[in-house]
């Protein structure tokens, strides 16, 4: 294995990002495994990544033997991913640290499912957070908690337009029973964490998702948050499968859906562009269909098209716009949140995706994890994507 | 994207945003909206300004929206300053035409808003303003009707109205999908027709346009129950009858009893009684109408049915395309939001938003780094404002408040409470960590504040308390004060860090508060009495009346168990009002034994309380009245430091207790910063030598020259002298060759109960001998 060494930048803050994996056992061990590759001095915040199997606070407790002044943050993933390619049944630890940089953490949980309040409540660290140059506020939340929508507008009611945000919700490796996320040595479900990232160097943040519009918009006549009930007036499942030409097999075994679902997320019109929806369960007798994010009632849908190629083309399009943010300084680390649909999508050719971050941005530490619903927000209030790549690079 | 175009996207929008409206409530209408309006533009900033000043905001962090200038963001378009961020584009729309006026401010950084978004946003606006009045109407039926128990066609007018707006969107989702699915314009104004029939309960709409260089002639949709569609608008030209003023007055036009108005009917339907039209634009320009009418009289058009066709207008002016708009630009700094959570002085965060923001880190959702507070408060500030003034006060708050925050670390919060009273709330710091700050910030305010004319030097004490699982802000506050009010007991410029025997302490010290009010009520206290001498006849002239409470589980307790207490809450005044009445009363009733006892004194020690309450001079005069006791054998026994403060206040209560006949003594005297000056100043009859220096007569040389000093400054100026804590021959003997003339101790007698005393005094007559029982209590 590769061992990346920690990035130092050229400022004479010596702002440093260095990465960490273990696949041990044991939680506490790994947990001090992979903080012994990723920490190196003055560690601000550590940032991980894990497996469902992992018990999170065993990992934080042995992380910060390693890096005890740090604060950590961290969720259960659907895989891992370094510069040396996607894991799974691994855990990834980031460590962000240096003078130059500082980081004021919350969490809250979402009661009765409110994930607005929760990540209003999480963000209101900002309070106390150091005003740099540079802010990002990293959202990690629960993707099976509520409408995921809902994480960005309560932390853009939280702090504003001045903060870019960028994230991820935890998954556990595409179970779909319970995801956990970490605050600062806890262990909770149904959270939502924040870190206000703040550096006196850029931070950029890039989105892409290699997907595009097909054939005729269908209005949504009937929907309550995620769920879909009918499209253009006609039951949504039915609407949905007629539009894509469905084989047979899928109109009659329901569990044949979410596979054949997840390759096939729907659009939602926005201005110059479509935001991704991804469809993931149908209801066979309700016919209906329910999706990781709200599809508002009148809103406009498409089907979107996409493949292997224009997935991985999306890696491009975030690592450079992540880059470009930077403003011309390089790169000291990378942090990534890739839908977990992607990896279906992209197949066997999912190495290739590290492979081109690691052309663009040269050899610098990457940490990710596969997401069940990413956050990217630079500009305008919406922020929340499906079948997405979000890349936060720092220098 | 290039599936959708920017007319089409622009009405989808507009449905969209229709569609909160079936979903949120009335309290989170503006809220909800203006997320919508934002998400639909990618816009940063929305706000809904409403009667001068903000009613809603989007894109600030909480509380922190410049107001001032959103509001002079309204009737404004295209590039304006956005406080915070630079440039940016707004554009501003009417919300409806309610009562108070409503604007819609939409901003967004990077791109300026095109034609198509521009109508979106009025669009929004309008219906924004329709949705707001229905749900208005919708709250003062149910008002009304639970007002007066109306009956049930008023609850179905309410069910009626509920379902108006619903309805309204489901229509407007109907026509949207004609749009989406490319149906040709004259369909979509058939659909648009038909809409208007359905929500309006027309008996006939027209819809008519003529857009300029495109339409050669005038597209149209004519519809009513009962018109067969032969019917047509025949050669009427565009600009005649209402749709036709509607389009050349470019405005709202209503008409009640059509028949008699100038001008006629523009379509070959019968001519309506109740008839109105909204203009529709292309490139803001008029270029047709959409008109309704009713046939009968008792079916006037309402306030929310006029709503509905300006919105169907504007819904239409979307599907043929527009632009419209004036320009201009202010811009000004306020913000009110900002002013509730921070002191106007110090511009530091408030008390309630320090509770708020404690509360919200110390919640049970919430797990962070530790929190500690530290609790500051100026030492003797009241007297800068008392002496100095409460400008020069105000100068000096601030010029704290500047200090912590220059010391404290980068992301700590200062805060004032209120008064001189500071907090700083820290988060990630252990106990070492917090005390030293806490040094450190008392270092840093002992620097001399220079106010121009003078230095001044000022002390803080501060109390440190760290949160704990289950501690609320406000919990974590009171902690933090108790520490700091234990600071302060130390003495001035001291850190104390709060512990849990300080919580028990302060419940214990509630307990004993509640002890005390019932004691004062149910007669346990008592008074004691302890008499002194003559050194020169060896008799006893006179008696200190020394409190004790006689507690119904603890016993008797001793003054320094409550009386500091009560000191602190104010009991203190009620004690000693108690003691002087039944202290007078008793030495009057002991001068009655025997005409050797008439001359008896009593002394009564007063609090520096008393001092600042009005009621000590009728308090006494009262007592004497009572007790029938003669003024002049009343002892008044003060602290030093009461006359050490030397306040005008001070001075006309000793000298009016001096005028009424009661003589005054100087307790403890030696022990404070003793000035001679206030010995001629006040009218002071005696000093009492405390028993720290008697301690020493005999043994310790220094001791024996204070109270030689004592005695001889007594003789020069006409004093007594009482010289306290007598307990052996050898300090009597010492007391004697200085030639003090009274004493009292243990030597002599311990205080005890009237009681007792009185035995001792019967007694004493019997032996003739001076009263010099030891009673052990």
């Amino acid at each position: 294995m590769t061992i990346i060494e920690p990035v130092a930048s050229s400022s004479v803050e010596s702002r440093r990002m260095g990465v960490g994996t273990s696949m041990l056992a044991d939680s506490f061990a790994a947990g001090v495994e992979a903080a012994t590759n990723a920490v190196h001095a003055d560690t601000v915040l550590l940032i991980i990544f894990a497996s469902s199997h992992y018990d999170l606070a065993a990992i934080a407790a042995g992380a910060r033997t390693i890096a005890p002044a740090s604060q950590t943050i961290g969720c259960t993933s659907a895989g891992e991913l370094t510069a040396n390619g996607p894991t799974d049944r691994s855990l990834v630890i980031m460590a962000i640290e240096g003078h130059g940089v500082s980081v004021s953490t919350g969490s809250a949980v979402a009661i009765n499912g409110d994930l607005r309040t929760a990540s209003a409540t999480a963000t209101r660290c900002i309070e106390w957070a150091d005003r740099r140059a540079h802010s990002v506020v990293l959202l990690l939340s629960d993707g099976l908690a509520g409408r995921q929508q809902d994480i960005v507008r309560g932390a853009y009611q939280q702090v504003g337009a001045e903060y870019r945000l960028v994230g991820g919700c935890a998954s556990d490796d595409e179970g779909m029973n319970q995801n956990r996320l970490l605050h600062n040595g806890t262990e909770f479900t149904d959270c939502v964490v924040a870190a206000i990232i703040s550096s006196d160097a850029p931070i950029g943040i890039g989105v892409g998702h290699g997907w595009s519009p097909v054939g005729e918009p269908m209005m949504v006549t009937d929907s309550e948050s995620v769920l879909v009930r009918t499209l253009d007036g006609e039951p949504a499942l039915d609407r949905y499968l007629t539009a894509l030409d469905a084989p047979q097999e899928v109109w009659d075994e329901p569990l044949l859906f979410s596979e054949f679902a997840i390759t096939r997320p729907l659009g939602l019109a926005r201005r110059g562009r479509a935001e991704v929806r991804c469809v993931h369960t149908a209801d066979y007798v309700a016919r209906t269909i329910s999706c990781y994010a709200e599809i508002p009632r009148g809103a406009m849908t498409m089907l979107m098209r996409g493949d292997d190629t224009s997935v991985l083309d999306a890696v491009g399009v975030a690592c450079t716009e992540a880059l470009d943010g930077l403003g011309g300084a390089r790169p000291i680390g990378m942090v990534a949140f890739d839908c977990m649909a992607r990896r279906a999508v992209m197949g066997d050719r999912l190495s290739e995706e590290v492979e081109r971050m690691c052309e663009l941005a040269g050899p610098v530490p990457v940490a990710g994890f596969y997401t069940a619903g990413e956050i990217g927000r630079t500009e305008g209030p919406n922020g929340f994507h499906n079948q997405t790549l979000v890349i936060m690079a720092m220098a | 994207m290039a599936a959708i175009g920017g007319g089409i996207w622009a009405t989808q929008q507009l449905a969209e945003f229709l569609g909160i409206f079936g979903e949120a409530d009335q309290a989170q209408l503006h809220e909800r909206a203006l997320e919508r309006v934002a998400e639909a533009l990618d816009a940063e900033i929305a706000a809904l300004v409403a009667g001068g000043g903000l009613a809603a905001c989007l894109g600030f962090p909480q509380g922190e929206a410049p107001e001032a200038a959103l509001v002079g963001f309204v009737d404004q378009r295209g590039p304006i300053q956005v406080p915070g961020f630079g440039p940016g584009f707004v554009m501003s729309a009417a919300v409806g035409e309610g009562v108070v006026p409503m604007t819609l401010i939409v901003v967004r950084l990077r791109e300026a808003f095109d034609s198509n978004e521009e109508t979106l946003i009025r669009s929004m606006g309008q219906a924004l303003g329709m949705a707001q009045r229905l749900g208005e109407a919708m709250e003062a039926e149910r008002f009304l009707r639970e007002a007066t128990e109306a009956h049930a066609a008023e609850y179905q007018r309410l069910v009626q109205r509920l379902g108006e707006r619903q309805t309204l969107a489901r229509r407007l989702f109907d026509i949207q999908r004609s749009i989406s699915h490319r149906a040709p314009l004259q369909e979509v104004m058939a659909a648009l027709a038909a809409g208007a029939v359905h929500l309006l309960d027309a008996d006939q709409v027209s819809l008519r346009i003529q857009r300029p260089g495109i339409d050669d002639e005038p597209l149209s949709a004519l519809l009513g129950p009962g018109v067969t569609g032969r019917e047509s608008f025949g050669s009427a030209p565009m600009d005649s009858g209402i749709s036709g003023q509607a389009m050349v007055k470019n405005s709202f036009v209503i008409v009640d009893d059509y028949s008699r108005h100038p001008d006629r009917w523009d379509s070959e339907l019968s001519v309506p009684f109740h008839a109105m039209a909204a203009p529709i634009h292309v490139a803001g320009q008029a270029v047709g109408a959409l008109s309704v009418g009713r046939l009968r009289e008792d079916r006037p058009f309402t306030e929310p049915e006029q709503d509905i066709l300006l919105s169907l207008a504007e819904y239409t002016t979307h599907v043929v395309g527009d632009a419209s708009g004036v320009d201009a630009l202010r811009e000004s700094l306020d913000d009110a939001t900002y002013q509730a959570r921070h002191d106007s002085l110090t511009g530091l965060l408030n008390r309630p938003a320090v509770i708020e923001l404690l509360d919200t880190s110390l919640s049970g959702d919430m797990i962070a780094m530790p929190v500690t507070v530290l609790f500051v408060d100026l030492d003797r500030f009241k007297v800068i404002n008392d002496v100095m003034g409460h400008a020069t006060g105000d100068r000096v708050l601030v010029e704290v408040s500047q200090r912590l925050c220059d010391t404290v670390r980068t992301g700590d919060l200062v805060a004032r409470l209120a008064g001189d009273e500071f907090v700083v709330v820290v988060r990630g710091l252990d106990n070492i960590g917090a005390t030293a700050l806490a040094e450190r910030i008392v270092e840093a305010v002992a620097e001399p504040f220079d106010l121009g004319h003078r230095e001044l030097t000022l002390t803080v004490s501060v109390g440190v308390a760290e949160a704990h699982p289950g501690t609320s802000g406000e919990q974590l506050l009171v902690d933090a004060d108790v520490a700091m009010y234990r600071a302060k007991n130390k003495g001035r410029a001291k850190v104390v860090r709060f512990d849990s025997d300080m919580r028990h302490e302060m419940v214990r010290r509630s307990d004993l508060e509640r002890e005390l009010t019932i004691a004062l009520k149910s007669g346990q206290l008592e008074v004691h009495y302890q008499p002194y001498r003559s050194l020169e006849t060896n008799a006893t002239v006179g008696f200190e009346a020394l409190v004790r409470w006689n507690h119904p589980t603890r016993g008797l307790l001793f003054p320094d168990e409550f009386i500091p207490l009560a000191e602190e809450t104010g009991q203190i005044l009620s004690i000693d009002s108690f003691v002087l009445a039944e202290a007078t009363m008793q030495v009057a009733r002991w001068q009655q034994l025997h005409p050797d006892y008439q001359d008896l004194s009593i002394s009564v020690n007063l609090s520096a309380r008393q001092f600042t309450d009005d009621d000590l001079l009728p308090t006494t005069r009262r007592a004497l009245e009572s007790s029938g006791l003669e003024p002049n054998r009343l002892w008044l026994e003060i602290t030093e430091s009461v006359v050490m403060d030397e306040t005008e206040t001070t001075l006309e209560i000793l000298t009016a207790l001096r005028d009424l006949g009661v003589r005054l003594m100087v307790d403890d005297f030696g022990t404070g910063y003793s000035s001679l000056v206030y010995l001629k100043r006040f009218p002071v009859h005696a000093l009492k030598v405390d028993r720290e220096f008697v301690d020493g007569l005999g043994t310790d040389h220094e001791d024996e020259v204070i109270v030689t000093a004592v005695v001889r400054l007594a003789e020069a100026l006409g004093l007594d002298v009482i010289a306290e804590g007598v307990e052996t021959e050898r300090q009597l003997d010492g007391l004697k060759r200085l030639g003090c003339r009274l004493a009292q101790g243990f030597l002599f007698a311990r205080p005890c109960s009237a009681e007792l005393t009185e035995q001792a005094l019967r007694a004493a007559l019997e032996t003739r001998y001076p009263l010099g029982l030891v009673i052990t209590v």
